[in-house]
Formats: structure tokens, sequence, C-alpha cells
């Protein structure tokens, strides 16, 4: 799809996005503080579901390699937090800190043998790693906990007590900003700027003198780094922790759906985990009542995913960037359709939620 | 026979062949000849409806064949040897030609036969795996595999590509055989002088457009045309 | 340890081949024509096995019939998917074709949950093959595994020779090693394509069927959140028997699927680390697989590069 680009001079653009997200974030913080609780807790949800979509960001979206082991490594980092944290009292960066560190062997190990492979291989080998890292390391109770599980704690900092759902909404908030703004840096970088090549064609990038195995192990281990970070984030969400979610890719398909939610939220931008997660949960939420209306949501989810695949490169990112572009070009007609576009998603979403009573 | 008018073809957002016509009359060998990349196998994949035409017309005996399924091509008699790699290779030969009958149903026994007449040599290796042959026997297979399809008009993609001259010129002589019979023939070479001792008239390609058709005698002269493939052939083998 | 014992293990391992035979061989015939790697294939079976519990649970049709519905109806989603989605993806986008798969995969479970409205836990089934046991010289198995060894030596055994001599199955193959040559001998490359995805589908989904309504012997079977996820838990030694083959050649997936059914069965009489440990050893050889390109060894460059084009 071609995308009409405007072209404003850095600073006025830089300003305008500033401006933006400035408002969108405002709104982020504020919103579930004047709502619930419960509203807060799917706040989290949503930013700790980005953190993790953010590792498959750097491997998929920049890279250009299929991991599904995003779980995997976010397993070791919920594991982490209910040793650490809670058992030792570590406080939580370091239990990040420290997760994101045991990450590492296990992604070189991983990623030794993946970086050989091209294509469908690289994702068949992490899907067979992951299988066998349930199989192993998760099914080792001492670590797991075994059937029941682990208790994991919210942090306290200083006078500040993160148990409640609210202000613990406002950390994730915080820490998935600060990782959105990291990798916007890393795919400025140099080895961001390798990693788009290896993605856009492995042999020229290799002519470009572009080291297209380390580049692809580095994307690898950054990525298990940034799962194992959301995963002490995810321990600390849901307080207790068992091992079964993060043990196979296929049970709760959770690997599966990650991959899904982020390359509808938009593969290539650090925001898309953010939309793609916000979509499903609030959806999700809305239909919490209705089982059936769930795999219901989880159906149209999967279509949409391939409509984003076939149609969308850049997924819902990519779709709001063309709205506001349509809208800066002019104003009164953008402006009128994409207020249609929204309107008619709400009244669907309404329909639905009025037949699910 | 076959006209071309106006042809445009693109391969996704990139436009490869530019406005090309191009005739073949009855009883006729034409070379389309040019350099690397030119898009001439772009045009037979165009002719055969492998590829979509963005614009312009294909007729073919008068009618009119543009985007029409390969199949439908196929069963109108014109018929395209392709390059490099025509034959199945984990298939034997006689699975070769059986399944290279396929459009004739249940005719194709007999035109199996009726071919392998002509091809002498393959009839000893009926049961020999297509993929462990040399070059030059998967290549008389691949033309004996067009052959059976019963063609009007036959475009070859590189007769020569690889081969021993010897073994060309064993090809070349099964194939006059069936031009002798009315067959009639593209050729597209990059062994300009091979194409030309054959061909009366000749089409030159350059990025995507013709740049060149006449008799062929009329483009062994035009030194400037020519140099180019001369230049790439060499670099490139 | 008796002979009869090594026996009965091992006859419940070529049960285990067989339901592995019949997807790998699906996983194959699918890659070779249209270069999907199937990550869709479990799912795509499964959709089949829950309209054969829909059928069954109100009593309606009676078993067997039933199966061969859910049969077709994997056959169908399968051809849906190749028609509906597959043949507009250049083969040359992998990743694009693996994610595609993934989500054609989670629509099929999703789809399934649907179906099943949304039950969580544990469904009962009704088996379509007695519960029976056998007795072949002193080994003790159920009537539906010798029944899953015999369908699956009797789908081979139908496909091969189909393959090998219609005018159907070599024009099949000729897509497989060719596509442009076959479509230049007037083959309709993408009826073929969709034929394979036909076959393949319902291969899958009579895998499944003879697996699920029977998991539970004489009390017929259990369908369990395992069973509903995109990717099943026997899509792994599937691929793995496939991968020995390369994704290339059907008679090394079938030998693959042999070692990895009956081995990891066998192996259970192993000495405790090992025993115990019998699934990450099938991981590890995966890896090995993946590791030697056995797609080399089934094909030469021109072909691979044709697959993949």
């Amino acid at each position: 799809m071609s995308t009409k680009v405007i072209t404003l001079t850095p600073t006025t653009q830089h300003a305008r996005r500033g401006t933006a997200l400035a408002v969108a974030l405002a709104a982020a913080a504020v919103g579930p503080l004047l709502l619930s609780d419960f509203a807060s807790f799917i706040g989290a949800r949503i930013a700790v579901t980005a953190i993790i979509g953010l590792s498959v960001i750097v491997v998929t979206g920049y890279t250009g390699q299929l991991s599904l082991m995003p779980y995997t490594f976010a397993g070791i980092g919920v594991f982490v937090a209910a040793h650490t944290i809670t058992g030792w009292g570590w406080p939580f960066w370091f239990a990040a800190a420290f997760a994101a560190a045991l990450s590492v062997p296990l992604s070189l190990l991983v990623g030794l043998v993946a970086v050989r492979l091209r294509g469908f291989y690289f994702a068949i080998a992490t899907l067979t790693f992951a299988s066998a890292v349930g199989a192993t390391l998760f099914e080792w109770d001492a670590f797991t906990g075994g059937q029941k599980g682990l208790p994991v704690s919210r942090p306290v900092i200083g006078p500040i007590d993160f148990a409640g759902d609210r202000a613990y909404y406002l950390l994730c908030l915080v820490t998935v900003l600060l990782l959105v703004w990291m990798v916007m840096g890393l795919q400025d970088s140099r080895i961001g700027r390798a990693m788009t090549a290896v993605r856009e064609n492995e042999t020229a990038a290799a002519t470009l003198g572009i080291n297209v195995m380390k580049t692809k192990l580095v994307a690898f281990m950054v990525s298990g780094m940034i799962a194992a970070i959301g995963g002490v984030f995810h321990g600390m969400l849901l307080q207790h922790v068992t091992r079964t979610p993060y043990q196979t890719p296929f049970v709760e398909a959770v690997g599966v759906t990650l991959v899904i939610l982020v390359v509808v939220g938009g593969m290539r931008s650090p925001w898309g985990p953010f939309i793609g997660a916000a979509i499903i949960y609030v959806q999700l939420e809305v239909f919490r009542t209705a089982l059936f209306l769930q795999y219901f949501i989880a159906a149209v989810t999967a279509v949409a995913f391939v409509v984003v695949l076939l149609r969308l490169p850049d997924g819902l990112v990519g779709l709001i960037k063309h709205e506001a572009a349509a809208v800066r070009r002019a104003p009164l007609r953008g402006g009128v359709r994409v207020a249609l576009i929204i309107a008619v998603n709400v009244v669907v979403l309404y329909g639905i939620w009025r037949l699910s009573r | 026979m076959l006209r071309i008018e106006g042809l445009n073809v693109s391969y996704g957002p990139v436009q490869v062949l530019f406005d090309v016509s191009l005739d073949v009359g009855e009883d006729e060998i034409v070379a389309l000849l040019g350099t690397n990349g030119a898009g001439k196998t772009t045009v037979l994949r165009a002719v055969s409806g492998v590829i979509p035409v963005s614009s312009g017309t294909i007729t073919f005996n008068g009618t009119d064949i543009t985007g029409a399924s390969p199949r439908k091509v196929v069963q109108s008699g014109l018929i395209q040897l392709p390059g490099g790699r025509g034959v199945f290779p984990g298939m034997s030969v006689r699975e070769n030609l059986d399944v290279g009958a396929h459009a004739l149903g249940a005719r194709r026994k007999r035109a199996i036969e009726a071919v392998l007449d002509e091809f002498p040599d393959l009839g000893g290796r009926l049961d020999q795996q297509a993929g462990t042959m040399s070059g030059g026997q998967q290549q008389m297979l691949a033309l004996a595999k067009s052959m059976v399809l019963e063609p009007k008009l036959l475009l070859i993609d590189e007769l020569s590509l690889g081969l021993a001259p010897k073994v060309v010129e064993q090809l070349l002589e099964t194939l006059r055989r069936y031009v002798e019979r009315g067959v009639s023939v593209v050729v597209v070479e990059q062994h300009v002088d091979l194409a030309l001792s054959i061909a009366e008239r000749a089409y030159f390609m350059e990025r995507g457009s013709i740049r060149f058709d006449g008799p062929s005698a009329e483009l062994h002269g035009r030194d400037d045309l020519l140099r180019a493939v001369f230049l790439t052939s060499t670099g490139g083998r | 340890m008796s002979a009869s014992v090594v026996a009965q293990i091992a006859l419940i391992g070529l049960a285990k081949s067989g339901v592995i035979a019949m997807l790998a061989v699906g996983i194959v015939l699918i890659y070779r024509t249209t270069g999907v790697v199937n990550l869709a294939h479990w799912a795509i079976g499964l959709v089949g096995v829950v309209v054969y519990v829909l059928l069954t649970g109100v009593d309606v049709v009676p078993p067997l019939p039933a199966a061969a519905v859910g049969l077709a109806v994997s056959a169908l989603a399968g051809l849906l998917a190749q028609r509906l989605v597959f043949s507009r993806i250049h083969r040359g986008q992998v990743v694009t074709m693996i994610l595609v798969a993934l989500g054609v995969g989670s629509f099929f479970a999703a789809v399934s949950q649907m179906l099943l409205r949304g039950q969580r836990g544990e469904i009962i089934v009704t088996p379509f093959l007695p519960g029976s046991t056998v007795d072949i010289a002193g080994a003790v198995i159920l009537a539906s595994e010798l029944i899953t060894i015999l369908v699956a030596v009797a789908a081979c055994a139908v496909l091969l020779p189909w393959l090998k001599r219609s005018r159907s199955g070599r024009a099949l193959r000729a897509v497989a090693q060719n596509r442009e040559a076959a479509q230049l001998a007037g083959i309709d490359a993408a009826r073929y394509a969709e034929l394979a995805w036909v076959i393949g589908s319902g291969l899958a989904g009579l895998a499944l069927l003879l697996l699920i309504p029977h998991s539970a012997g004489e009390q017929g079977g259990v369908l369990s959140v395992v069973h509903l996820v995109p990717l099943g838990s026997l899509l792994i030694p599937a691929f793995g028997a496939a991968l020995v083959g390369g994704l290339i050649s059907l008679p090394a997936a079938l030998a693959g699927s042999l070692i990895f059914g009956l081995v990891q069965e066998l192996l259970i009489l192993a000495p405790p680390p090992i025993s115990d440990q019998r699934e990450v050893l099938a991981f590890v050889v995966i890896t090995v697989l993946l590791l030697l390109r056995t797609e080399r060894f089934f094909a030469s460059n021109a072909e691979l590069e044709a697959l993949r084009s």
C-alpha cells in the first residue's frame, strides 16, 4: 500500500509528535485513575503485554525472523521474580536486570542454532526450543513451584506502595514507555539499521559487509532480555504464577496470540504491541461474560491478522498514521472520515455487546 | 499467426515490458534476442499465460488469448519450451512424457509413441530418472515433451544454454524436421550467431522494449546493438 | 521383561507412527505443491473432529458417517485456506507465509472453540471404532490402535501408487517438481495445488479422528484443552518426521514417522533418565535435522530455488 508522506520540517514534526504523545500519555495515565481498580488492572495487563510484545518487534518486526519463544523468556522472568522479589527481598528493578541477564545463556544457546537457519526453519527451531524448555526447566519444581505455583509480591519503593492496581498500573506504564523509547533508539542505531537490512534481504545485507548471523543473534538476545523483563512485570501483575502458560507454545497458545496482536498493532513500530494489546484486552473484558464471544473475537482477530499481513504491512499503527496524514491534508474531510470509522466501530462493538447480554 | 500488440507487463510495482509488439507469420522462424534481463523470457511467459498482462493484446490464429490460462493457450497449439530446467527431475523419462502430454487426456499414449519415433535416443532410456541425465539429454527430453503437445507454434527459451555445440547441432536437426512439417518457431537466445543462423527474422530487446525488428542479416550489421549482448554474455560465462 | 510387553509397546508405538505419518504426508504434499509450511495443519484437522463431536453429541448421526463428514469438513477447510488465503501470497515472502499459517491455524482453533460454545475442560467423545482389545500373539492392544495402523498403511498404499501412476497423481507431482513447466504442459497448477490441500487436510482430519475419539480406550475419547489449540502436541513430531525427508521426500517422511512414533514409545523401556526425557530427545533430534538442512539430500539447488520462487 502506498501512503503519501507529508514532509514537515524536522522540528515541527518532532513538536507535533511530542504534543500527540504527551496528550496520549496524560490520557493513559489519568484514565484508569478516574476509573476503577479493575480498569487499572486491565491497563497494567495491556502495558505488560506490550513489554513482552516489544521483544517480537525487535526480532520479527526489525530483523524479520519469526520467534515463537517470547513466553519462554517471559516465563524465566516470572519465576525469577517469584524467587528474588518475594523469596529474597530484592528490589524489583534489580530482579528485572537479573532476569534479563539470566535469559542470555538460553538465548545464546538457542540463538547459535537458530541464526544459522532461515525463514521457517528459524521459526520451527524456536518452536522446538520453546517446547524443550517447557519440558525441562519449567518442569523443575524447585524453580516453578510445581502444580501449585509461586506467589509474587509487588514492590514498595520508599513511601510508595505499588500493591494496589492503580499504582502498579502507573509503574508498568512508565516501564513500557521507557522500553519503547529504548527500542526506538535501537532502530536508529547502527545495529538497528543492520537489522532492517537483514530483514529486507539477507544476501544483499551480507554484501554490504553486515554480519548477518551476528545481527540475528543480537536481535534474538535483545528480544529475550526484553521478554524476561516483561516476565518480571507479568509475575508482579498476576501476584501468583504457575508454569503452564509458559511451558509450551501450544497449550494456551500465548506465543501465537502475542505474535498476532503485535502484527495487528503494527510489527514495525514500538507502539504496535501497545495498540494491539489494548484492542484485544479491552474487547476481551467487554465480552468477559460470554465465553462464546471471546472465541468469536479470537476468530475475528485471526482474520484481521491475515488481512493485515496481506494488505497493511504496518498494521494499525500504519493505518493511524495514514488517517492522521489525511486529517492534516484536509482537516474537514479527513476528520469526518476518521469520525465515521470510529463511529462504525463503536456501533458494531456496542451491538455485539448488547447481543451478548 | 501470433500477433502481440502494445504489451505491458509489471512484476508488482516494477514495470518490465513497455509496449512490446511482435509478429510471427506462418511457417516462420523468428529470433528474439537481447541482453540479460531485457525481458525476452517475460514476453514468452506472458504469451503462455503464466504471468498476468497489464495491457496490450495477444492474438494467436485470430483468437484473442490475452490473459487466457496456460491450459487454454496450450490447447490452442501454442507451446513453450521452458528455459533452463524444462524437465521434471524426479520423474522418469516415460513419466515426463506422460505428464508433458497431460493436456491431451486419453490421446496421450499415441502422441508419445509418435514423438518417440522422432527421438530414438529417448526410447532407450524410458525408465531413467530425468534428473540423472546429461544437460543435452535433458534438453532433448524437454523438446520431446513440447513436441508431444503437437505445437503449431513453438516458443523456445534458451535452447543452447550451457550445452556443447555438438549437442546443440543435434537439437537443431530435430527442430528443423518439425519446421519442415509446418511448425513455426520463436527462439529466445543468448547465443546470437546461432539464433541468426536459423531465423529469417529477428527482434532485438533492451530494457523491456523492442529496439530492432527486421531480417536477421540486417541485425548482423548492427554492432551498436549486438555489442551489449556479447559483452554481457562473455562476462557471464 | 517379556517379549510380549515389548511387542505390545511396539504396536502402540506403531499406532502413534500411523497418526504422525498421516500428518507428515499432508505437510509434505502441501509444502511441495504450494511452498506453504503449514503450521495450521493441526487446527484444520481439529475442525473435522469438532464437527464429528457435534454430530455424535446430538445422537442424530451414527458415529461412522459422522466421522466421514468430519473428514470432509477438514478437507474443505484446507481447500478454503488455500483458495482464499494462501494462493494470494507470493512464495518468496517466507515470514509472511508462516505468520499467515499461524493466523489461519488460530482462526480454525477459535472456530472450533466457538462450535463447542466455549466449553472449557474436557469433553467426552463417542468413539466410532470398537473399544475392545485385541490379542496379537500375547501382545494386547486396543482394536482402535490396530485399526489406526491398518488405516495409515492403507492410506499410503493408495496414495503412493496413485501419485506414481495415475494421470492426476503425476500432474500433482509435476506441479510439485516444476510448477512453471507443469503449467506450460497445460496442467492447471492452481487446481492441483488445491487438490494437494484437500488430500493433505483430509489426512490431517483422518489422523485426528483416529486419535482423539479413542484417546481414553474403552470409554471412548476425551477432547481436552490440549487438543483445542492451533499447534497440537503431535504437530512437532509430524514436522520432525517430515524433516527427515527435508519436507520434500514422502518415503523418507514415512520412515521418519515410523522412527518418531516407534522409538518414542519403545524408550519407555529404557532406564530412567532416558525414559523420562523422551520428549526432550525428540526435540534434540529435530534440532539436529534442522541444522543438517535435510532438504539438500532430496532435491537439487535448482529445485529448491523453484520451491521458493
